[in-house]
């Protein structure tokens, strides 16, 4: 009978995943007059920070986390209402309606009821809720992913935004094509791998792995797999032994990737090389053709003067100098180079676009220097343009004038990490890293593109160093021997980067 | 005639007592009510006015800025005052992260005298605009970097604390700008999603 009686809060508290004290028959546990404070932190996934917090335990004998209302709402973006007639909370945010009275275990969202395992407690000026009410409750209403790590006391919001959602496989009468659609435009580059394989990298993208391994591999795919980096998702396509060349393009303005397999011609002898086309989405640097002409850019000129640094130092004038330097270590490497200008001359983006089309570039290297609102921040970083526009499926396909850097979005990834291993191991600056965006100089572009803000010249190190007529012909080799490297098909190795991997800056 | 001056004297007796129960009774009350008021007065702030039938407390807000020494993005939490309503919201969001952090670690890449000249949202309340003063561009220091960093301080604060909405414009001085300082574009809608 006893038993019986039990059996309903004994299931509530499973329910709830809260170890409630139910010992010698006592069921509610007692509230200890200020609890016991535990550190609880909040990680989140958007290149937030974690963030940490005051956590209490209310209850003797039950280990469930207590935050109080303020931190509850700043973490779920809430408006909190209260009325102290009734003692009741309302937490709301052009959404779901969440009241909570003090001491009450009863919980309405919207209208309907919900009981928790413990009340919500005022104490110390504020109301303090269970973790429960957070994650089973408050979370799910608001379509927020949260996890608790009751272990680690920690708050995870989200997961990985994947954004590299669904794969499908077609067989066609001579062909086989994979199609991968994507929460966003992204930018993509295909190259034959080793051993029958398709190395497909995907920049930005983080993939659903499942999804990925749910797609039933059939015709001339044997089958898919997954890697996660931190710029790109690289998946792995293993061919059958009659797969010839294949074809990679975007469709539905970046959003669908379409990689297709044809079949060896009849006849042919199965072939382990597998023979690659770029398509129009993503063609190699030099790929069609051997890299040989190389556009310099130096940022501003003119009326244009750019960043104002210490000591009265103009970006115009400092990212001329490196753009000579880097000029002159190309030619001495066999390149052909173009300066879009050469002097104190101002060139409107358009102009400098044109420019570099009409020489036939096969790459774009844009030099800039930086500034900051203060003086302490320093370090070189990349640019490339990141993937959006429709860039057409074939060799005649329209592609407007300012989404043609679309169509080398991904070689201009893949070299830009190239760059930034070597840059990194030269430490000659600190590398903060490659970061795609949209970027009105580098759209009108038909050739891969990366823009360089060497330094800060806000920072007295940075620009001492832009300054320094050796380190800035030891930066321009750098990019001379990236280049340079990239023409030959020699990638950075790990013993480019050094022992540790990183690179400081002095 | 002594039954009866007797009986008066209780009746005055029993009159006292009851009067003074009460009264005790009373203050009891007047103390626990007090008390209780008291204390649930400090228990939260709710600092909106309220209109008729309107909801009025405050919101708890996350301001996106950038640490002082690396770059990286640096959060605040605050507690601001609302009535429910997402242009009064978004409004005083943006308003409180052109004041600037508190902490010492952090520091704003909005240009100091930015100043918010209006909010706008669309019909399905899933689109805003908000306009700024000339200083946001004639402020601003320039540089991709700098330039990325204001846009992930604007567009990160409204993305993370206004989840229901999809795109955001900048407009400055009521007009779509082309970039802040001659490298990122600016001039279309930015979908929110990607700066969550």
């Amino acid at each position: 009978m006893v038993r019986r009686a039990l059996l309903p809060l004994l299931l509530l508290g499973a329910l709830s995943g809260v170890q409630t004290a139910v010992r010698a028959g006592t069921v509610v546990p007692e509230l200890l007059p200020d609890g016991q404070r535990l550190q609880v932190g909040a990680r989140f996934t958007a290149g937030r920070e974690t963030v940490t917090m005051e956590g209490r335990l209310l209850f003797s004998g039950v280990r469930e986390v207590y935050l109080a209302s303020a931190d509850v709402v700043a973490l779920l973006r809430l408006g909190r209402y209260w009325d102290p007639d009734r003692r009741r909370l309302t937490l709301r945010a052009q959404g779901p309606v969440c009241e909570l009275t003090a001491g009450s275990r009863l919980v309405r969202i919207d209208g309907r009821d919900h009981l928790l395992a413990l009340p919500p407690v005022a104490l110390d000026g504020d109301l303090w809720l269970p973790m429960e009410c957070l994650t089973r409750l408050l979370a799910p209403a608001l379509d927020e992913p949260l996890t608790w790590d009751a272990d680690a006391l920690i708050l995870r919001f989200g997961g990985p935004r994947r954004n590299v959602l669904e794969a499908r496989i077609d067989t066609g009468a001579r062909s086989t094509t994979l199609r991968l659609r994507c929460g966003e435009p992204l930018s993509f580059r295909a190259v034959a791998g080793s051993s029958g394989r398709i190395l497909l990298r995907v920049y930005g993208g983080v993939v659903d792995g499942q999804a990925l391994r749910r797609t039933q591999a059939r015709g001339l795919i044997s089958a898919l797999e997954s890697r996660q980096a931190d710029e790109y998702a690289e998946i792995t396509i293993s061919l059958g032994s009659l797969a010839g060349g294949f074809d990679a393009h975007a469709e539905d303005g970046g959003r669908l990737i379409v990689l297709t397999v044809a079949e060896a011609p009849t006849g042919a002898l199965p072939d382990p090389t597998i023979r690659g086309s770029l398509g129009m989405a993503a063609p190699a640097v030099g790929g069609e053709r051997a890299l040989r002409r190389v556009v310099i850019d130096p940022g501003h000129g003119g009326l244009d003067e750019g960043r104002h640094g210490q000591q009265g130092r103009l970006e115009k004038d400092v990212v001329l100098r490196l753009a000579r330097d880097l000029r002159d270590a190309l030619r001495a490497r066999g390149f052909e180079t173009l300066l879009t200008r050469d002097g104190d001359e101002s060139r409107d983006q358009d102009v400098r676009s044109a420019q570099a089309n009409s020489f036939g570039g096969d790459l774009f290297l844009s030099l800039h220097a930086d500034g900051w609102f203060n003086a302490r921040a320093r370090g070189l970083t990349l640019y490339v343009q990141r993937a959006g526009g429709d860039v057409g499926a074939g060799p005649l396909a329209f592609v407007p004038w300012g989404a043609v850097q679309q169509r080398h979005a991904g070689a201009a990834n893949e070299f830009a990490l190239d760059l930034q291993t070597r840059l990194a191991a030269a430490d000659i600056l600190p590398v903060r890293g490659l970061v795609a965006g949209d970027f009105p100089l580098l759209r009108s572009l038909d050739m891969p593109a990366v823009l360089i803000e060497a330094g800060f010249l806000t920072n007295q190190n940075d620009a001492g160093i832009l300054d320094d007529e050796g380190d800035r012909r030891r930066l321009a080799a750098v990019l001379a021997e990236a280049v340079a490297a990239l023409r030959d098909g020699r990638p950075a190795t790990p013993a480019d980067v050094g022992a540790d991997g990183k690179g400081g800056g002095r | 005639m002594n039954r009866e001056r007797r009986s008066g004297a209780g009746r005055l007796w029993w009159t006292l007592a009851v009067l003074s129960l009460a009264l005790a009774l009373a203050m009891a009350f007047l103390f626990w009510y007090f008390s209780r008021g008291a204390g649930d007065e400090t228990l939260l702030p709710a600092v909106a006015e309220a209109r008729q039938g309107e909801l009025a407390g405050t919101r708890g807000v996350v301001l996106i800025f950038s640490d002082v020494a690396t770059g990286s993005v640096a959060s605040e939490q605050r507690e601001l005052p609302t009535r429910d309503r997402l242009d009064e919201d978004l409004r005083s969001v943006v308003e409180a992260l052109l004041e600037g952090p508190t902490g010492r670690g952090a520091c704003s890449t909005v240009p100091s005298g930015t100043r918010l000249l209006g909010v706008y949202l669309d019909a399905t309340l899933s689109e805003a605009a908000l306009d700024f003063s000339a200083q946001l561009v004639t402020g601003h220091p320039g540089g991709t970097t700098a330039e990325l960093a204001t846009l992930s301080s604007v567009l990160g604060t409204v993305a993370w604390n206004f989840p229901r909405l999809r795109t955001c414009t900048l407009l400055v001085d009521g007009a779509p700008v082309e970039t802040l300082g001659g490298h990122v574009a600016v001039g279309a809608p930015f979908e929110l999603r990607r700066w969550r």
